[in-house]
């Protein structure tokens, strides 16, 4: 009877410390990973230090790694538990936050799905001047 | 028993029956005053149950376990007990002196009766103690399950209202549009050149089986098993609401046994008071002599001679 309540103690405990490290890490881990991973990805766009072979195949890179980083925030139950603002906004704005999937309903390549979101046009690109906001 | 006594003693215990009848009878009417809910005895024993946040965590069908359990252990249930007990035993008395009572006669019946309305009476106290603890433990369950019913509604508002649960039913809603295109995110890999799949995808694919089989198994384990109703699995909002209308059916036939036992006690009183009549006045043959006697035509034979 006391080597069963130990071991059901034991238990409580391994449970409590599994729940304490789940508690204590950043519950917003992946998809800050994810965010930092997308502003890569449309830098990738933006940047002239690439050339047009170069932006497609760091481009591919990108997208294969916003494929696992997109699953792994959607199926992450910890960054509901945030509370967060940043969490909050993530699903609202499913159709920017999930680039590569919300591209795939469209059918629409994932940078293409970006711009047209955003309704960014290559008209609206011409008419655009650069400067300090 | 009563042909052993002398006159002076039978006069005395008639004396001491008449009295005793009277009480009988004031017992009777104040039992048929009683058998209506709402006079309960306030040194009754007591049952306090709580809805405590610990007993609403708990699986619906648990929760109904562990308020017998704790109404089991209450002092108001162990006295319904004992009177369950008393209350067998009087009846089986009241049996055995009814089955006896057709072979007496006279002041020997008269004695029997008289023993039987007190076992009655004494059978009928013990009811109505019975009875209305009863009320009052269906009227405290009433209580206790609608308060859990309520907190778990609170609980479920509030979590539903929580900034937390409104992100996880976003996080859900996107998850289910992402794996309504996952196939064809895969298959758009394949046209980027990328046609390896990542350690991730492949892992987890792996994991989800597994995860699949021990989620299975914990649905099927007893301890997390639904409440059921009928064998049909139902939600603990639902379970609780049954409960309720158990209460409810439990109260209504209390209702009506209240109605038996005022009529059980009115006619113990209407027996007493018989009895007491006949004690007072006569039995009615007695009475039949005298008329016989006081009527002239029957006596006019006995004034002349033919």
């Amino acid at each position: 009877m006391k080597n069963l309540h130990k071991t059901f103690i034991a238990i409580g405990l391994v449970f409590a410390s599994i729940t304490g490290a789940q508690a204590k890490s950043n519950p917003l881990f992946t998809l800050e990973n994810l965010e930092r991973e997308r502003a890569v990805f449309l830098n990738n766009l933006t940047t002239t230090k690439l050339n047009a072979f170069q932006r497609q195949q760091q481009g591919n890179h990108i997208i294969k790694r916003l494929i696992d980083m997109e699953r792994m925030v959607l199926r992450d139950d910890r960054i509901a538990m945030s509370n967060s603002v940043m969490a909050k906004n993530a699903f609202q704005h499913y159709e920017l936050t999930f680039l590569v999937h919300a591209g795939s309903e469209s059918k629409k390549a994932p940078m293409a799905h970006w711009l047209h979101a955003l309704n960014i046009t290559d008209e609206s690109i011409d008419k655009s001047k650069s400067g300090a906001r | 028993m009563i042909a052993y006594f002398t006159k002076q003693q039978t006069k005395k215990m008639t004396i001491h029956k008449s009295v005793l009848l009277t009480t009988l009878l004031m017992l009777a009417t104040s039992q048929f005053a009683l058998a209506n809910p709402g006079l309960l005895n306030a040194a009754s024993p007591d049952w306090k149950p709580v809805a405590s946040d610990k007993l609403i965590k708990l699986p619906a069908n648990i929760i109904e376990k562990r308020i017998q359990k704790d109404f089991q252990a209450s002092a108001m249930a162990m006295r319904m007990v004992a009177l369950d007990a008393d209350m067998q035993e009087k009846v089986s008395v009241i049996k055995s002196i009814l089955q006896t009572m057709s072979e007496l006669e006279g002041e020997a019946a008269q004695n029997q009766r008289f023993e039987l309305l007190q076992y009655k009476s004494e059978y009928l106290d013990l009811l109505q103690e019975s009875h209305t603890l009863h009320q009052s433990a269906l009227e405290k369950k009433q209580d206790l399950y609608s308060n859990v019913l309520d907190k778990m509604r609170l609980q479920t508002g509030k979590i539903s209202s929580n900034e937390s649960y409104q992100i996880q039913q976003a996080q859900i809603a996107a998850r289910q549009r992402m794996e309504k295109v996952i196939v064809d995110v895969d298959q758009s890999l394949m046209h980027l050149g990328l046609e390896k799949s990542s350690p991730y995808t492949d892992e987890y694919s792996k994991n989800l089986n597994q995860i699949e089989k021990l989620k299975m198994a914990i649905n099927r384990h007893q301890t997390n098993e639904s409440p059921q109703v009928n064998g049909v699995d139902i939600s603990s909002e639902e379970y609780l609401r049954q409960l309720l209308m158990g209460v409810s059916t439990e109260q209504s036939l209390l209702d009506q046994e209240a109605l038996m036992l005022s009529y059980m006690a009115k006619l113990v009183a209407l027996d007493a008071q018989a009895l007491e009549y006949e004690m007072a006045y006569g039995d009615e043959e007695d009475s039949t002599i005298l008329t016989e006697a006081s009527k002239p035509s029957n006596v006019t034979t006995l004034f002349y001679q033919e």
